[in-house]
């Protein structure tokens, strides 16, 4: 348990020391930004249009993808993995180490965006707050799917960055909205089916999938990925440099 | 030891040591050959050259030349989607013409003209911008380059203005050279060649404005994000995330219906500024819904464009002042 | 009573490993045991191939590599007993000099990490640095925070790539003198190197490594003295250096006379006849011999001839 605790102290203060975490930190700032005009300006009190373009479908995918493609990728890429490689821990322990950091910030970023814009954009009245409520549960559990989907993509390639936006932006961002059978492989249908069933009725979060098939999905990316990282871990060579 | 051909410009000052000289003993004493250091005193070309120079090094940059072929795959390929919808248009256009009737039709129909042209290469500029940007500004801080550039007769000032201006140079080829097409394929399929010459150039003043515009301001945001990232992919998708997410959030504000504040975060809004310079200097309505409902005068939109510009290279400008070697 | 040896701790069998149509290391079998072992070849050779594959870092493509008496690969176990000196520069930056070892011993599930880690940076002389970022350590002191990361579990093998990079003189005699220290402890260290005088000086033993063969293994001047094909120089220094040349040339031990550059050189094919017969044909000649050096019995020409084999 210790050796968990110990890669994790490493990852988090490796992944929060950097001009990126500024940047997320600016990019998370973005919905609250908008909300809080929205607010100024008059308009109607509805955060959940902000909510599902610039959180679910921004800021979520991105900060996680940051975060994901980094926590274990930055230290392959660089030769320093090898002092966590080579030690006699269980492979899995550091993928769990990994993803839990990285998943655990990356939702910290969503879920404090999504409170926050949700109150200042749809205030605390009835269904908002439940609607606020129901994206933040959503996309603090998606945070753990999509960092674990990057976590792995990282242990497969170097290129785990270029192949995560294109996930995001190809797939996620074109394809699956529009083909129906391509709904079911989304985590970001998954994220808006089970915030639209957690919030109330009329909440405006488009339906994405079922909640069952939402939590489904999850569960087997979040599972199939850190069982895919362990593996590719525990046979990762690391080439001298000549 | 036989005569060298004389480089102008190029001496050897004093004795060559005789190579015949017995070679260091082993163990016995050492040996240091002078072989003389060449000095060059031939023209210098000085500071007006050099910003030519890294001019002119930025538009190859950005169109892959002088590079491998990976380096041309970008352009070549947005290229290809900026230019193939004006020639089809064109080809469209002169079939038409050449059926007679009907034809007039089918040109007020083509959405392929030069006042539309704009928003439908929008993607493909963007995605250009975002893409070759971070290749002309970035890489001199990904190797360690600035140090070599600063210490030549360019100053840091030309240095980011020169890089700047190339890229606006690129993005003027771009965005014009469909222009340019659709004007030869207009004039040259006419049936009264002089009435259409005279047609096509009264468009090409607004054409050529909007363009300069587009191009400086693009190339400004593009560059001065660039610089701040040395990491292509990163300065990427900055890029992208900027110029895609601005017009999102000013949908999102008219949508909630945030009448007056919307009108204002429009003129922050690239894209959308580009639009609506787009409709004031052809003189038309606007396609989006934002600027239709923001309602602003034409100059607005003329006046934010540029005042982003000069914020964006001042920054740019800035960065390259302070930044350290 | 004599049954067989105990396996050497670390034992290569035609072990090879390549990358596509790329061969790194090919048919290299060796065995290794407690002392300081030198690995020596050129930029290429495949000296980082071998040690990474020892670590249990890189599965070899064929034949067998056991450490400690199992293959290393895909084994965490064999972890503890194992200490590498990767050559990469990085380490975790932001980390002090005593956090980074501390995370090493921690990861290695020591019993008492902090005091481990403290032993550790008395060992390579770190203790006044360890409280500050690694970042802003010079080259020769992130080494030894390397090493020390490398021993902080105390391990009976110890392998170490390129471990004098960026040492200056001072801490490269530290480093020998502590590898030195270790191997009479028992441990068997492997460390590379290309820079001949650092494997002159420590090792026991030399692995010369080229293109991916082992050329040679042994105790260097042993090594020369099995290359009988190739004649040794001497430098000879005396009262009357064209007497001696014309006398040493009757006899057949000596391969040749150079009397070049004011001085006498002597090839001779048989090393053993030569160092007999020069006093005594000195003696005989009434010639007083000063100095005689042979000139290429170092590491660097048999080297050099090795690899021009």
């Amino acid at each position: 348990m210790t050796t968990i605790a110990t890669i994790a102290d490493v990852t988090l203060r490796a992944l929060l020391g950097r001009r990126r975490t500024i940047l997320l930190l600016l990019l998370a700032g973005l919905p609250v930004l908008v909300g809080l005009l929205a607010r100024l300006g008059g308009g109607r009190l509805d955060a959940a249009p902000i909510l599902d373009a610039l959180i679910v479908r921004l800021v979520l995918p991105l900060t996680a993808l940051v975060f994901g493609t980094a926590a274990l990728g930055s230290e392959l890429d660089d030769g320093t993995a090898v002092y966590i490689l080579l030690k006699p821990i269980r492979r899995w322990q550091i993928v769990i180490a990994k993803v839990g950091v990285a998943g655990l910030l990356s939702g910290a970023l969503a879920v404090g965006s999504t409170l926050l814009t949700g109150v200042l954009a749809g205030g605390v009245g009835g269904t908002s707050l439940g609607t606020t409520f129901g994206v933040a549960v959503a996309t603090g559990l998606a945070a753990f799917a999509y960092t674990a989907l990057f976590v792995a993509a990282s242990a497969i390639t170097g290129r785990a960055l270029v192949f995560g936006l294109i996930y995001v932006l190809v797939w996620e961002g074109a394809l699956a909205g529009i083909l129906e059978a391509t709904k079911i492989v989304s985590i970001r249908e998954a994220t808006l089916g089970l915030a639209s069933a957690l919030a109330p009725k009329s909440s405006g979060i488009p339906t994405g999938l079922d909640p069952s098939q939402a939590v489904l999905l999850l569960g087997l990316i979040l599972g199939g990925a850190l069982f895919v990282a362990s593996v590719r871990l525990a046979g990762y060579e690391v080439r001298g440099t000549e | 030891m036989s005569e060298e051909p004389r480089v102008p410009g190029w001496e050897m000052p004093g004795p060559v040591v005789d190579p015949a000289t017995p070679a260091v003993a082993v163990g016995a004493t050492g040996s240091i050959y002078d072989l003389g250091y060449r000095r060059y005193d031939g023209p210098r070309l000085g500071r007006p050259h050099a910003i030519r120079a890294l001019l002119l090094h930025s538009l190859k940059v950005a169109y892959g030349i002088g590079r491998g072929g990976r380096a041309k795959l970008a352009p070549i390929i947005l290229g290809g989607f900026a230019v193939i919808p004006a020639i089809i248009g064109v080809g469209i256009i002169a079939l038409a013409r050449q059926l007679g009737e009907g034809s007039r039709i089918i040109e007020e129909a083509n959405p392929i003209r030069h006042d539309t042209y704009f928003s439908v290469i929008l993607v493909p500029v963007s995605l250009f911008t975002a893409i070759q940007a971070p290749e002309i500004v970035g890489r001199d801080q990904r190797y360690s380059l600035l140090s070599l550039y600063f210490s030549r007769a360019l100053r840091r000032l030309d240095y980011s203005l020169a890089r700047y201006l190339g890229m606006v140079l690129a993005m003027l080829i771009f965005l014009l050279l469909p222009q340019v097409i659709i004007f030869g394929g207009l004039v040259l399929s006419a049936a009264d060649v002089g009435k259409e010459l005279r047609t096509e150039l009264g468009l090409v003043p607004p054409t050529v404005a909007q363009a300069v515009i587009a191009s400086m301001l693009l190339a400004g945001v593009a560059t001065v994000i660039s610089s701040y990232t040395p990491r292509r992919l990163y300065a990427t998708v900055g890029i992208i995330v900027v110029l895609a997410v601005a017009p999102i959030i000013t949908n999102l504000l008219v949508e909630l219906g945030t009448a007056d504040i919307a009108r204002v975060a429009v003129l922050a809004s690239p894209p959308d500024v580009l639009d609506a310079t787009n409709a004031f200097l052809f003189n038309r309505g606007s396609t989006t819904e934002v600027v239709t409902r923001a309602a602003l005068p034409g100059l607005a939109y003329v006046s934010a464009a540029l005042v982003i510009t000069a914020a964006a290279v001042g920054v740019l400008v800035r960065r390259f002042e302070r930044i350290a070697v | 009573m004599t049954t067989a040896a105990p396996p050497k701790p670390i034992s290569l069998e035609h072990v090879s490993r390549w990358y596509g149509n790329v061969v790194a290391v090919n048919d290299i079998s060796l065995s290794l045991g407690a002392g300081v072992t030198g690995l020596l070849g050129p930029n290429g050779a495949g000296k980082s191939t071998l040690l990474h594959m020892m670590a249990g870092l890189l599965r070899p493509s064929a034949g067998r590599l056991l450490v400690l008496g199992a293959p290393p690969w895909q084994a965490p176990a064999i972890y503890r007993h194992v200490g590498l000196v990767p050559e990469r520069e990085a380490v975790h930056g932001f980390l002090t000099g005593r956090e980074f070892i501390e995370m090493n011993a921690r990861l290695q599930d020591l019993t008492d990490a902090p005091a481990a880690t403290a032993r550790a940076l008395a060992t390579v002389d770190l203790l006044d640095a360890a409280d500050r970022p690694v970042g802003t350590y010079s080259k020769g002191m992130r080494q030894r925070a390397k090493v020390a990361a490398a021993l902080v579990h105390d391990p009976p093998v110890l392998l170490l790539d390129e471990p004098f990079n960026g040492m200056d003189p001072r801490q490269r005699l530290h480093m020998i003198s502590l590898l030195r220290r270790m191997a009479a402890e028992g441990r068997t260290i492997l460390f590379s190197s290309h820079i001949l005088e650092e494997v002159e000086r420590l090792a026991d033993a030399i692995l010369v490594v080229y293109a991916g063969r082992l050329a040679a293994s042994g105790n260097f001047r042993e090594i020369r003295r099995l290359m009988t094909d190739r004649p040794h120089t001497f430098l000879v220094r005396s009262s009357d250096d064209r007497a001696l040349a014309a006398r040493l040339v009757e006899h057949a031990a000596v391969f040749g006379i150079d009397l070049g550059g004011g001085r006498l050189s002597v090839s001779s094919s048989d090393f053993g006849a030569f160092t007999r017969i020069l006093p005594v044909v000195a003696r005989d000649a009434s010639i007083s011999l000063y100095e005689m050096l042979p000139t290429d019995d170092s590491l660097e020409s048999v080297f050099a001839y090795l690899v021009r084999r």
